[in-house]
Order: structure tokens, then sequence, then C-alpha cells
């Protein structure tokens, strides 16, 4: 199990909480040291309670747990909010001048610095988050210079002053503890290595697989968790050709994305919550218009507006059947940030080879979640970019009827028709929600709507059997305990397996990152004695289609408190499904 | 030079290439208003002498909605509503193509609203034609935004109770770099201000009157018109905003008491648009989105330079 520690900078919102903890994650991770981090906020720009916490060892992190070693409270709510993961070796840097009382149980060890001051000594009480980090740098052993690049990289554009003063604030934070306490009692020293690491979230991982799957056209509407997505990409897309719209409204959004994939360019939109909804409507005209579009929707606490800022897997079931009539359609669910990347990438090439609409489908946990990776884990080389069927104009001629005129629905072997970009001679071509022929023109025909659904599927039909739906294995694969799971828990879900291998309990973890089309996991649930489905939902969408696919009954562990699921909180949870019952 | 052979071709247009071999007759109702904006885009896109191929017509649902499968162009007929994001994108993608929006009144004015008050707004270089009859005509005549106060139909049997919408005064208030208005019954003019529309730099729009012989007999057939540009009664000076306004007003006033007024508004030839205000910024490339990788062999730029960013 990873030799961990659990760091944590809690306050109110507009404390600069969230970029105070990005600096101390990008130091550790430039010192080498693994870093995965979570964020407690809520959807409000000023007061309340928001934390920003670190896991980090030299190892490889990738869940939360529930365990806090270090927290820097600049509120007592801070504390209080997290009593239930400090301990007695934990450590809490607070500023006894400021008006407040801390309350720090005895067995804890406080550290009271003036966090205010020395900030006003270094050049500005704006900087007190940095006197803090300098401090824990002291209490975990972990050189203050390694602050130093990250200041740059997060002050530099404001001049030298800045970062001089912010190095210094630091330097004053480490120099109190070092005086005034001694600490050394609490054990924390933080090794460092040689690696050289990336620090990225989910979104900011889609975003790079969009561009560097050559996605030229991004039109979004602003909700939380997807709109780091569109910010990531605004400012960047342009360096390689791309432009990124905020519409009026989500409706607006992703008829925007289509109109720039019908004139060609490869398109996207993100969305999440009630957004995703006003989507919706659009989802039958992308699919029989046959246009390729990526969907891409970061998961959140629902229904309405649910809790914004809150972690939930429940929109399989819209991913899969919204929209009226049947949409064909894939659903990708990345399962790591890394794959976020890489689903991206995968998603625009099944847009375009199938020319359908592909849902990739994230959540909250991930797009908040800032975790390091070896650079090789976005091998750009590796990209591999299908346009499938486009036709330019030297190809566009095989595609005419004794007429001459552009078959845009084709009914071909595979499904899958040529598709001419507007601009292009001899193209021409209809397309419409309506009912059509393969010209594109509306038609009520029997025989021609039987074939033009057929066609439809035909399509999905050959992904299947020409793509790869792979799902991912951790674990013993001969164990007789099944456990299943989609999208963001595998982290956990590979960190449980520490957990449940100290108390003897073998078990295989299969990990899906499609859901439509998706591995056919019968033989494997046949297989186990036991199968248990982790998702965060309150009704275990996914353990219902994997029941039909199976023809089978499974235990479920589902969590739908808006939290995600912590490693250490799986073990035991998969632990007690194992001794309870099959429900009937 | 387009990476898309049909933009920039140089050739004469003959205005038959824009009727489809399949369904050359519109199966709109006789007498229907329909007719003359087709037969207006018939005419202007040939004298402007833009091929089929680098036309894209984007229209939304109602009978006007059937525009583009009688218009030999690219066509994408898409949802109630959502013409305008569609089209305005496909623009943005390919600023090199002729984009033209189409819808009804409850298509662009109800149930889209807010992406043509946007469009407007961001004033987007397209063209945007409402057909505009006051009625639901494809549902079989229920009461649209633009129907008169007190006008009865099967959902407002008692009369409308709601004072109809005011699309050029919208318009204005909304952005809009280009507004006029025609109907049917005047062919020549209709023609000529659809080329102004399609020629304009910026968001284009025409309130096209199309009477709807079969669901709103109450209403005229827009006939008297008076043609505010020829007409001795009025005069404006369409280049400021104040005077069209005033204009604007006046003729949604009248046309409910049997006036029916037409032509050019307003017109600001100054005002950049969405696209230009991005180019501006850097924040749109000159080349356009859609032709940068349209070729096979073209070099695919990948992000190694983001991911520098990341460490």
């Amino acid at each position: 199990m990873a030799e961990d520690l659990n760091w944590a900078i809690g306050g109110e919102a507009g404390d600069g909480i969230d970029s105070t903890g990005k600096i101390f994650a990008q130091a550790l991770s430039r010192a080498g040291r693994h870093v995965f981090t979570s964020k407690d906020f809520a959807s409000r720009i000023r007061g309340g309670y928001t934390a920003y916490k670190i896991r980090t060892s030299v190892d490889r992190v990738q869940s939360v747990v529930d365990r806090l070693d270090i927290l820097v409270a600049l509120t007592q709510r801070t504390i209080d909010e997290n009593l239930d993961e400090l301990h007695d070796g934990s450590a809490i840097i607070y500023d006894g001048e400021r008006s407040w009382e801390a309350e720090i149980p005895d067995e804890m060890t406080a550290v009271d610095v003036p966090l205010k001051s020395l900030a006003e000594d270094a050049g500005g009480a704006i900087m007190r988050n940095i006197v803090a980090l300098g401090a824990a740098c002291e209490i975990t052993g972990f050189d203050v210079e390694y602050l130093d690049e990250s200041l740059e990289k997060r002050f530099g554009g404001k001049g030298s002053k800045i970062v001089e003063n912010n190095k210094e604030a630091a330097r004053l934070g480490q120099e109190y503890v070092q005086e005034n306490y001694d600490l050394d009692h609490l054990g924390y020293s933080l090794e460092t290595t040689d690696e050289d690491y990336v620090l990225l979230n989910g979104n900011e991982a889609i975003g790079m697989g969009a561009i560097a799957a050559g996605c030229r056209f991004y039109a979004g509407y602003p909700i939380t968790p997807a709109t780091s997505i569109m910010e990531y990409l605004t400012g960047r897309i342009e360096d390689y050709g791309g432009h990124v719209v905020q519409a009026e409204d989500e409706l607006s959004a992703i008829n925007m994305a289509l109109g720039g994939a019908r004139a060609g360019a490869r398109a996207m939109t993100a969305t999440s919550g009630a957004g995703i909804d006003l989507m919706t409507e659009t989802f039958g005209l992308v699919a029989t218009s046959e246009t390729p579009l990526v969907i891409t929707d970061v998961q959140r606490s629902g229904p309405s507006t649910g809790m914004p800022t809150k972690q939930e897997q429940g929109d399989l079931n819209m991913a899969l059947y919204g929209g009226h009539g049947e949409v064909p359609r894939f659903v990708v669910t990345p399962t790591s940030i890394d794959e976020c990347f890489w689903k991206t990438v995968e998603a625009f090439n099944l847009a375009e080879k199938y020319q359908t609409p592909v849902f990739l489908v994230s959540d909250l946990a991930m797009s908040v979640t800032e975790q390091t990776f070896r650079p090789e884990a976005f091998d750009m080389d590796e990209v591999e970019i299908d346009r499938g069927k486009l036709v330019d104009q030297d190809e566009v001629d095989e595609w005419l009827d004794e007429q001459g005129r552009f078959r845009a629905h084709a009914d071909t072997d595979d499904g899958v028709s040529p598709r001419a970009i507007p601009g292009t001679i001899d193209g021409a071509h209809m397309s419409t929600g309506l009912e059509h022929d393969e010209l594109g023109r509306r038609t009520e025909d029997q025989d021609t709507r039987v074939q033009q659904v057929d066609k439809r599927y035909r399509k999905v039909e050959t992904a299947e059997e020409q793509e790869e739906w792979e799902y991912r294995e951790f674990g013993n694969a001969d164990a007789d305990n099944l456990v299943i799971s989609w999208g963001s828990n595998e982290g956990a879900l590979i960190e449980a397996l520490d957990y449940l291998e100290e108390d003897d309990i073998d078990v295989r973890v299969i990990s899906v990152p499609y859901i439509f089309p998706r591995p056919d996991l019968s033989e494997e649930m046949e297989a186990a004695d036991d199968v248990i489905v982790v998702e965060a939902n309150a009704t275990g969408q996914f353990a219902d289609l994997l029941e039909h696919d199976a023809l089978t009954r499974v235990k479920r562990i589902n969590k739908y408190t808006g939290v995600r699921f912590k490693a250490d909180e799986l073990a035991e949870e998969i632990a007690d499904q194992l001794s309870a019952e099959v429900p009937a | 030079m387009s990476a898309f052979n049909a933009i920039g071709e140089e050739r004469e247009i003959d205005r038959d290439e824009f009727t489809p071999g399949v369904e050359p007759q519109p199966t709109w109702c006789p007498g229907c208003g329909d007719f003359g904006v087709l037969k207006s885009l018939k005419q202007a896109l040939p004298e402007l002498g833009k091929n089929p191929e680098e036309v894209l017509t984007v229209t939304g649902i109602g009978c006007s909605g059937k525009l583009n499968s009688y218009l030999d162009t690219y066509g994408f007929h898409t949802i109630h509503g959502r013409s305008l994001p569609v089209a305005r994108a496909a623009k943005l993608a390919n600023p090199e193509l002729e984009v033209i929006a189409a819808g009804g009144d409850g298509d662009g004015y109800g149930i889209g609203g807010n992406h043509w008050i946007h469009s407007a707004r961001e004033n987007h270089d397209i063209t945007y034609i409402v057909f505009n009859n006051e009625i639901f005509g494809l549902t079989k005549g229920q009461t649209s935004p633009t129907s008169p106060k007190g006008h009865k139909s099967k959902t407002q049997p008692s009369g409308s109770a709601k004072t109809p919408l005011r699309p050029l005064s919208t318009s204005l208030n909304a952005g809009a770099s280009y507004i006029a208005r025609t109907a049917a019954v005047n062919p020549n003019q209709a023609k000529e201000i659809i080329k102004e529309a399609i020629e304009h730099d910026g968001f284009a729009h025409v309130d096209f009157l199309t009477q709807c012989p079969t669901w709103n007999k109450d209403a005229r057939q827009y006939v008297p018109y008076i043609d505010i540009q020829e007409s001795d009664d009025y005069e404006h000076d369409v280049n400021d905003r104040a005077e069209a306004a005033e204009i604007m007003r006046e003729t949604e006033d009248v046309l409910n008491e049997g006036t029916v007024l037409t032509g050019r508004y307003y017109v600001d030839d100054e005002r950049p648009s969405y696209s230009q205000e991005k180019h501006a910024v850097g924040e749109m490339p000159d080349q356009p989105l859609a032709e940068r990788y349209f070729d096979d062999d073209a070099e695919w730029e990948r992000s190694y330079d983001l991911l520098e960013r990341h460490k």
C-alpha cells in the first residue's frame, strides 16, 4: 500500500483555496512525487466552506482516503468539517492572531502561525496562504525551494517583485515553524524522486484530447462542472486553427456544434446536469442526419439543479436512452484521468467513422481532480485520426446515382455512407431530421423507412465487430469475487484491492469504459461466486444493464451522498457485501 | 483558393441549376406565399454568381422548412427553432460558404426566438429569411407570435389576447445590421432585397410576408403593398437607427389595419460581424476551421506543447 501523506487547505470560498492547493500540488509533482487531489466546494462565490485536498506519495495514488494528516485551516469550520478524517498524529496550521479562537482537539498538534503578520512582512496580507504553504513544508520535511517554480508559474505574469515576495512569504512561514516548534515526533518526511510528471485534471485531459484529435470547433454554455473544458480550449485551440463559441444556451450550443460538424470541422460540445436535458432535443437530428458529433457530459448530482458541485453517476440511462424514438449512438465512459484523453480521441474517431453521436460521459470527481502521470501516458504520436468515409472532390463521383445525385445516405454493406462537405462539386444533398431516402429526401415510404433504420443500426453492428470494446481488469483474474464498475470509480477500486488483500480477500475488478456497445460480461459473471456492481447513483443503472445482459442478479454498492467513493470505504463495503445475501 | 472546389468557381450559373431533379414541384398549397421566397432565391443566387454547391440552406420546421427540398443547394433541414445556431456555426467553420437560414414566424420568433435575438446581437454573417404568415400553417392554423390581437383560431377561440411580436423593431434592438421586409406579392422587390441581404456582411434579417391562403383566410394577401423607398409618403435614412426605429414601429402598427409597408428599414455596413470581431482579437484563425485539415495529406497538429504546460 502506498505510503502517503494527506494534506489540505480549507477556508471560505474567495480565500484563494484552490490556487494555493494547486501551487502545492505542482510543487510536489515537480519534486517527483505522485499527487491525487480533490475538492470540497459549494456552488457559491464567497463564504461557506471550501477545501483543496492533496494525497501524495512516491508511489502512484489514485483515490482519496478517509485520513487527513496536515490541515491548513483558515476557518474553524474547516476543522469541524474534517474531524472524522483528522487523527492523533494530525497537525493543524492556523493563525492564532485572527479573530476566531481555534478549537482543536487536544490529541492533535496545533501549529499556530501568524500567517497574516508574516505575509505582511513579506509584502502583503494576501500572501497568507503562501506563508501557510511554507509552514506545511517545514512540518512535512519538504524543501521550501520546491515551491519556487510553482510560484513563478503562478505569479510570473504579475512581475518578478510579486514572485520574490511570495517566495519570501513561504520562507517566513517555514522559518517560523522551524524556530518555534519541534514537530519531529510527527514523523512526516516527504521523499523526492527524479521523476518528471505532468499534473492535470479530467477536464483538461478531455480538452487536450480534443485538440490532439483534431477538434477545431467547440460550442458550449457555462455549467459546473463542464465549464473548465471550454475554458481550457479557449486561448489554446486557436493556436491549432480552431475556435470556441460561447452560445446563448445549451440548445444553441449543441446545434452550433452540429453546424460546425456539417461544415466539415471536427466538433464537440460539453455540458452537465440540466444542460444535457436541453441538448437531448438534438440527439435525434445528429443521429438521423448522420453527422459526427462528440457530446461530453461531465455528470454531477441531479435531478433538476440537484447538487451542482457534487459527484454522481446518474446520467447513464439518459446517455443510453435520451431522446424520443430510437437513436443509434455510442456511449464511452473514461475510467481515469489519462483515459479521459484517450477516450476523447477515440470518441472523435468513432463519431466520424460511423457518422453517429458519441456520448463521452465523465463526472465531477474526475473533472476536479488533479493527478500526476508520466508524460508518456499522453504520447501524442500514438494519436490516430480516422475521418471515415469523408469524400473529397475526387471521390465524390463514386457515390452518385444514375442521375448524378449524391447518395448521402447510401445503403451500404457496413451501413456507413459517404460524407460530402458543403462546397464540394457534385456533393450537394439534403439532410434532414425527417425520415429520408438515400438522397436525403424526406419520405414516409415503408420500405425506405425500414431500409434507413436498418442502415443506421447496421453501423452500430459494424462498429461492434470492428472496434475493440474491451474492459480493463485489476486484481486477481481467477478470484471468485468479481467487482464491476464503470467510469471514475476505477482508481478507488484499485486501491481498495490493497486493503482487501490485507484481509485475505481475493477480488477481480472489471472496469468498463464502454456502455454502448459494451463488452459482454456474461461469462465473467457466470464464473464468479459473487458479483458486486459499484456505481455512484441510487438505483444501480449499470447493475440493471448487467443483470439484463447476463440474466442473473448482482449485489450492488451504490453511493449517492454527492461524495466520491474512497478506497478504504470501498474495501469495507465490498467485504460486507461478500458476506451478504444476493437479492431475490 | 479554397480546399472546396465549388467555392469561388468562376462560371456562368443558370437559375435552373437550383431546381432539384427530384421533386421539382413544391407541395405548398396553390397561392401560398412560400413560392415567392423560393422564386426570389432562385433569381438572386445566380445573379450573384453563386454556385449551388457553395450555398448551404438551413431550415427549421414548418411549411417554410421545406424550402431546401425545392432549392438545389447543400441543404440541412433541422428541428423546430434551431436553424440559426446550425447556420451560424457552419458559417464560422467555413466563412467561404454562402449560408442562408430560413423558417417561419413560429419557428423563428417563437420557439427559436432566443437564437434569433442572439444571432442579431452577435451579428453573425448569415442571411435569415423568416416566412411570416402570421399563423402556424403546417399544424393547421393555430395562433402564432405574429398573429394579430383578437385573431381567432382553434387554440385561441375567443381571439388572441396577445399583441403580435414586432419582428423589425425586435431585430433592430437586438443588433441586426440589415433589416428589411418584403412580400411574396412583390417579386421584384423581394429578389433585390434577398440579393442585398446575401451580399451584406453581417446578420441580415428579411421578414418575408408569405400569405397563407389555407389557414389564414382573414389575412389579406398583403396587397396593396407600399414600398417605403418608392412611395413619396415615406422617407427615412436606412443608416439612421432612430429613423429606422420610428418607421418600423409604424409599419408594425399598421399591418393589421391593412396597410402593408415593405422595403429596406435599416442597414449598418460599418458594424463588424462576429467573425470579424473574433478575428481582430486573435480568436478566429485566418484559415477556415473546416478547411484546415480537409486534405488527407494535411499534417495534423498535435498538442505536444499543451502537455509541456502541465509540468
